[in-house]
């Protein structure tokens, strides 16, 4: 039963089931609303309750056949009477559902009931009939009744009634059944306005048209503003899916406009979307494709093709192309009509491009392998050639090499001597697989034989295993290493001519046979210049007929090709005198002499004069790589010393013996051996070095002198000199008296006079010396380094390293005691990287030594708690630009020793300090006692003084003279101390004063001071005599003062002398200044020169000279004062001198 | 050169103003001046304070007669309570006395005393000699100039 009742439940039409007794059991919502009751209020109902049948219906209903259907009025709780179709189906147990004809407006009621949106039903009269929950709510009004029956108009604002007038006209007219969104303001229960979208829908009712509804919907128009935002936030996803593919959208329209495409499409196209959308596409298709694309559109949107693939080119904005490929496919609406096509496609422009360039990169490299020079040949494993590029055809001289004979031809053209090689080659390539290689000859005929170099490996070739060679031609380098062997075999035979001077005939021969020889001359010939005849006569010729060149050349006869060698100075080279234009001249002789190709060297001297001419012929054409002609040309001075020699010799007639006095005379060692005979000659200098004398070595083989660990290598040396090689070796020779001498042989063949190699010419040098001068230098180092070891001063050396590296080379045991036993773990290292950072600073003094090359030292002085743990000294020095060597001294006795000194240095500043300060203090005491002296002392004096006066003015009547006496004398006595008081203060101050050294002219102080005297006394004839030009460095206040007490001293003293004299001057006493101030005064007893500067110590009673004996001391204070000295020379009735100095 | 001053040379309403403690060298100054044939009146103060009281009519001189300012003090420098430079400094920021000339009378010859003195404003420097002959000779001259032939700014005093 309940599988039924979620059935009707589930049916929009209205519905209900009921039992056998017609009694409703269950209704379902759709029902229950449309005539306005609670689900539940019908249940247990009579069917007869909500319907009303018409006559002849029996209750209850069973209608057998499903399209049967009975009619009924049902009744709605507000008593309208609505018509009904029922339907009906028996269930089970008696239980029938009916299912009702539901009204079409409640239909559509009920649809938007369960929508979204706000909707109202009104009739003609534009009256509301019906109205959703929604509307009710988006109103603000309470009930659906305060809306049904009222015009739609009273809710809409009057800005807008038009609106709806005007819609509803348009309907009515029947120009439209649904109208657009119109922007509506309504008017709320509540008084507000609001702003919503309204669109009116028509429900024309089948049966008549009077019963038309119309549904009013209203939408939010931000709710379609969010749903648009949402679907292109969609939109802009998918596009962006698609960018990132890379792929071309575009879809047409069945007029082939474009209504959309992607912005790769945009981006490939050049145009902006905008100018896109709406254009036609076959404006972007290149005008020569139009009528095949506009073809094969139409075969597209009229259905006779599904889909297509292709490539097309389409036309950019700035007039490129692009190669895309489509594909397209078309699209249909829901009926099965081609709405248009959609196309993707994706730009292969590149692609193509980058094939093509493939292409022409292939084509590129293939015709590098078909032009190179390098040649290709690949042969099948029967030795057959597969294929072979035009170079490796060129390298073999035939024209098609796949042809069948290829194999025999191949043959034909490797050189016999390595064809054997070449087909063993390529068996191993075959065999081995990896790279292999050969050198072979290609000797085609008629040609120059060619060497190339192959390098082969297996390869897969069409499925088949082959041999890929690659062939470089090496002729040239071939030809250049035959020029150097060339070089070597003719210096060989030069220096076998040199050697072999004895025989005059075979210095020519020798020499024109090495080098036609080595260079594969047919022929040369000799001539050496006569200087007196001035002409070339035949030395020697090889390898043509001798009566054939002219015996003599005159060097100015124009019609010799040797003639204009000789004036040329040069040498020339033709390697075909036939095409050769500088030979042209000559070119008839050199033919019927059967001269083909030549060079033709003149042999000069140092100062450019002719000695002679080597002309050497080919019968053939030839050719002169470089390096052989550089070669020939370096004869034309090579050989000038050896050719001086043969005509000298020519003319002396050189004999044998003579030769080997020569050989004799040389410094070195020189012996010829004979395979056979053993020594056969032996000059001084090697019986020097050997001991024996040349008696003693005639009997002697070689052996004899050899020591025989060096026997076999003497053999080796034999051999060589018997395949007629030069070579140079050490060996070790035994002396007479059995010393060891190593000695250094340079030896070449000997040959007789048929050429005939029969022994050696070795040259010795003694190496003995050398190498005792090794031992010397070892022993000598193994000296230092002991001395190194054993030194007491730590030595480190330290190899220096671009940029900055140090490297610890060696350290001494001194050193590791000195600075740490790790010093030798860093022995080897990089400073730089083992040192720990505390030492660093030390690798930037280094760097200085390096960069600077002057000498640094410093200290190192470690501490612990305050006292000198440990302290180095160290030194760095080059050695060698890059080697330092770094000394290092323990000096911590010494560091502790100076920092003891230090420390009492500091105790002894402190008491100094401390001293200074009592003495300040005591000095502050002076002063404040000499001033209070000055005010203090002085005041009662006055005192005495005044009174006295008084008494003597005011009762001078009752005084007697002696009374008056008293008095006299009391005053006297007062001002006396007055002065008294006033020179001890005064000698303070001197001693108070601190110095202020000037230059002073003391001769101009001297000069004021007797002015002022003369003046006070001008009754007096005083002779003064002043030396000028009296200089010194002092305080001109103090000097002043002493002068004037010393000048003062000698004029007083000098009151009683007639003719006085006073003198000032200066002198030098034993290279320092003294001044002195002289008089002829009365002069005292130098037995109390020592009370002389004692304050107030007189000399003389007072009443002969006046003065209260302080004078000197303070002449003396200020003397001290300037770190000078002074004293006095006198004698009773002749005199007083005061000298002084003032330390400058 | 010698001055000899007549007596009526120096009218007798000007005032000397003698700061001095030392009664015997108040007498001896005094018997100077005198035999200098100064004949002022003499006001004799035995320190700074009491000075300073004379001429602003304070403590025990508030009900003085003698208006106007002494036309000299001549100041001992070393006294009890208030020494003389602090004495000189105090009237040279006075307003009113400040140009009242002050000769400096005193035993010393010490430098530092003697520039002190001109620093603080001083018109003159004399030390009294112990012999009294030449003490005599001093005031003499020294009370011509400042009697006689010194003006005084008018009002200042």
């Amino acid at each position: 039963m309940h599988k039924w009742i979620r059935i009707v439940d589930a049916l929009i039409e209205w519905a209900m089931i009921v039992d056998s007794n017609s009694r409703i059991v269950h209704c379902n919502s759709a029902l229950a609303r449309g005539i306005g009751v609670a689900q539940g209020e019908l249940i247990g109902l009579g069917l007869g309750n909500i319907l009303r049948f018409d006559s002849g219906v029996e209750l209850p209903i069973t209608l057998v056949e499903p399209s049967e259907s009975i009619q009924a009025i049902i009744m709605t709780r507000e008593g309208t009477a609505i018509e009904t179709d029922i339907r009906s189906a028996r269930v089970r147990e008696g239980y029938s559902v009916l299912i009702l004809e539901t009204p079409k407006e409640m239909e559509i009621l009920q649809v938007l009931d369960q929508g979204l949106n706000a909707a109202v039903i009104i009739n003609n009269e534009r009256l509301i009939i019906d109205a959703n929950q929604r509307m009710v709510d988006m109103l603000k009004l309470h009930s659906k009744s305060e809306l049904v029956g009222h015009d739609i108009l009273d809710f809409i604002s009057k800005d807008h009634k038009d609106r709806v007038i005007n819609a509803l006209e348009m309907m009515t007219r029947g120009e439209s059944d649904s109208g657009d969104w119109l922007e509506m303001g309504i008017v709320r229960g509540d008084g507000s306005d609001m702003l919503i979208d309204m669109k009116l829908m028509e429900n024309r009712s089948p049966s008549s048209s009077d019963s038309r509804l119309i549904i009013a919907v209203f939408q939010d128009h931000s709710e379609i503003r969010t749903a648009l935002k949402r679907a292109q936030e969609e939109i802009h996803l998918v596009r962006s899916y698609l960018e990132i593919a890379g792929v071309i959208f575009i879809a047409l329209d069945r007029n082939a406009k474009i209504t959309f495409i992607n912005s790769r499409g945009c981006d490939v196209l050049g145009y902006s979307y905008d100018e896109l959308i709406g254009k036609s596409w076959f404006d972007f298709v290149p005008a020569n494709a139009v009528d095949d694309v506009r073809r094969m559109f139409h075969k597209l949107i009229n259905g006779k093709v599904e889909g297509v693939r292709l490539r097309r080119e389409i036309v950019t904005k700035e007039m490129g192309k692009r190669l895309i490929e489509w594909n397209t496919v078309i699209v249909k609406d829901e009926k099965g009509l081609i709405q248009g096509l959609i196309s993707s496609g994706e730009d292969i422009t590149e692609l193509i491009e980058a094939q093509k360039k493939l292409e022409e990169s292939e084509r590129k490299y293939r015709s590098v392998i078909e032009q190179s020079l390098t040649g290709i040949v690949i042969i099948a494993n029967d030795g057959e050639i597969l294929f072979g590029n035009p170079a490796i055809e060129a390298f073999l001289g035939m024209q098609e090499l796949s042809s069948p004979s290829t194999k025999e031809y191949m043959q034909r053209v490797i050189h016999p001597e390595d064809l054997d090689r070449f087909e063993q080659f390529v068996r191993t390539c075959m065999r081995e697989g990896s790279h292999q290689s050969i050198r072979i000859r290609i000797d085609n005929e008629g040609r120059n034989i060619r060497w190339l170099e192959l390098i082969g490996n297996r390869v897969s070739f069409l499925q088949e295993e082959v041999v890929q060679i690659v062939a470089i031609d090496i002729t040239q380098n071939m030809k250049l290493e035959e020029a150097m062997d060339r070089q070597n075999r003719a210096i060989a035979s030069i220096a076998n001519a040199t050697i072999k001077l004895s025989n005059i005939e075979d210095i020519g021969e020798n020499l024109i046979r090495g080098i036609v020889s080595a260079y594969e001359f047919d022929g040369g010939v000799l001539r050496l210049y006569n200087q007196k005849k001035k002409c070339f006569e035949v030395a020697k010729s090889i390898g043509m007929n001798r009566h054939i060149f002219a015996d003599k050349v005159p060097l100015d006869d124009e019609m010799f090709f040797t003639a204009y060698v000789a004036r040329m100075r040069k040498s020339v080279f033709s390697e075909d005198i036939e095409t050769d234009p500088e030979i042209e001249k000559y070119r008839n002789r050199l033919r019927s002499m059967g001269v083909r190709s030549l060079a033709s060297i003149p042999i000069l001297d140092e100062h450019n004069e002719l000695l002679a001419i080597l002309n050497l012929f080919n019968r053939k054409p030839r050719e002169f790589v470089p390096d052989d002609k550089k070669f020939l040309r370096t004869l034309e001075r090579g050989l000038s010393n050896l050719i001086q020699r043969l005509i000298i010799e020519r003319e002396l007639i050189l004999s044998e013996e003579q030769l080997r006095r020569v050989m004799t005379d040389i410094d070195e060692g020189v012996i010829i051996a004979e395979f056979e005979n053993g020594l056969i000659f032996a000059n001084d200098k090697f019986q020097e070095i050997i001991g024996y004398d040349a008696e003693e070595l005639a009997k002697m083989t070689l052996r004899d002198v050899i020591v025989s660990d060096d026997y076999g290598l003497i053999e080796e040396e034999n051999v060589k000199r018997a395949n007629g090689e030069s070579s140079v070796f050490k060996c070790r020779m035994v002396t007479k008296n059995g010393e060891i001498r190593t000695v250094r042989v340079s030896a070449v063949p000997f040959r007789d006079k048929g050429g005939q190699i029969i022994g050696s010419i070795s040259i010795i040098s003694d190496l003995t010396g050398q190498i005792i001068a090794d031992e010397m230098r070892r022993i000598s180092e193994l000296k230092f380094r002991k001395f190194f070891e054993n030194l007491p001063i730590g030595v480190q050396f330290i190899e220096f390293r671009e940029p900055d590296r140090f490297f610890l080379v060696d350290v001494n045991q001194a050193a590791v005691q000195i600075m740490s036993e790790k010093l030798e773990k860093f022995v080897g290292t990089n400073l730089k990287e083992t040192v720990p950072p505390s030492h660093k600073e030390f690798l930037e003094y280094y760097l200085q030594v390096i960069g600077s090359g002057k000498p640094w030292h410093g200290e190192r002085v470690i501490e612990r708690n305050g006292e000198v743990s440990v302290a180095i000294e160290s030194h760095a020095f080059l050695v060698l630009p890059n080697l330092l060597a770094v000394t290092v001294i323990d000096i911590t006795e010494r560091a502790r020793t100076r920092r003891e000194i230090q420390r009492m240095n500091e105790q002894l500043g402190e008491l100094v300090q401390f001293r200074t300060a009592e003495l300040e203090e005591a000095n502050r005491e002076l002063e404040a006692f000499a001033y209070s002296v000055s005010h203090d002392l002085r005041a009662p004096l006055r005192s005495v003084d005044g009174f006295s006066k008084a008494i003597l003015e005011d009762y001078e009547t009752i005084l007697d003279e002696t009374g008056k006496d008293y008095l006299h004398r009391l005053r006297a006595a007062a001002i006396r101390m007055g002065k008294m008081i006033d020179d001890i203060l005064r000698l303070s101050r001197v001693t108070r004063v601190t110095l202020t050294r000037d230059k002073v002219n003391l001769s101009r102080i001297v000069r004021e001071i007797m002015g002022r005297l003369q003046n006070s006394e001008s009754e007096r004839l005083v002779n003064v005599v002043i030396e000028e030009g009296a200089f010194a460095v002092c305080d001109k206040r103090l000097i002043t003062i002493a002068l004037q007490n010393l000048l003062e001293n000698a004029w007083k003293y000098t009151r009683k002398t007639n003719d006085a004299v006073i003198q000032f001057g200066q002198r030098d006493e034993n290279g320092q200044r003294v001044f002195f101030v002289k008089d002829n005064g009365i002069g005292f007893d130098m037995k109390y020169e020592d009370r002389l500067f004692t304050p107030f110590q007189r000399l003389h009673a007072l009443g002969d000279f006046e003065g209260t004996g302080i004078g000197l001391s303070i002449v003396k204070r200020i003397i001290n004062k300037h770190g000078g000295r002074i004293w006095a020379r006198s004698s009773i009735g002749d005199g007083t001198t005061f000298f002084f100095t003032l330390s400058e | 050169m010698n001055f000899v001053v007549k007596k009526g040379d120096l009218l007798e309403e000007k005032t000397i103003l003698l700061v001095e403690d030392n009664q015997d060298d108040v007498i001896l100054t005094k018997r100077a001046l005198k035999k200098a044939n100064i004949l002022n009146k003499i006001v004799v103060c035995s320190d700074g304070i009491e000075a300073l009281e004379y001429l602003r009519d304070e403590g025990e001189f508030s009900n003085k007669e003698t208006q106007g300012y002494p036309e000299v003090i001549l100041l001992d420098l070393k006294m009890p309570r208030m020494s003389g430079i602090e004495f000189l400094k105090e009237i040279r920021n006075d307003p009113k006395l400040r140009f009242i000339p002050v000769v400096i009378l005193t035993s010393s010859k010490e430098e530092q005393d003697v520039i002190e003195s001109y620093d603080m404003g001083a018109n003159s420097y004399i030390r009294k000699p112990v012999d009294f002959d030449q003490f005599v000779a001093a005031i003499q001259t020294l009370g011509l100039y400042w009697l006689v032939l010194n003006i005084a700014p008018k009002g200042g005093t």
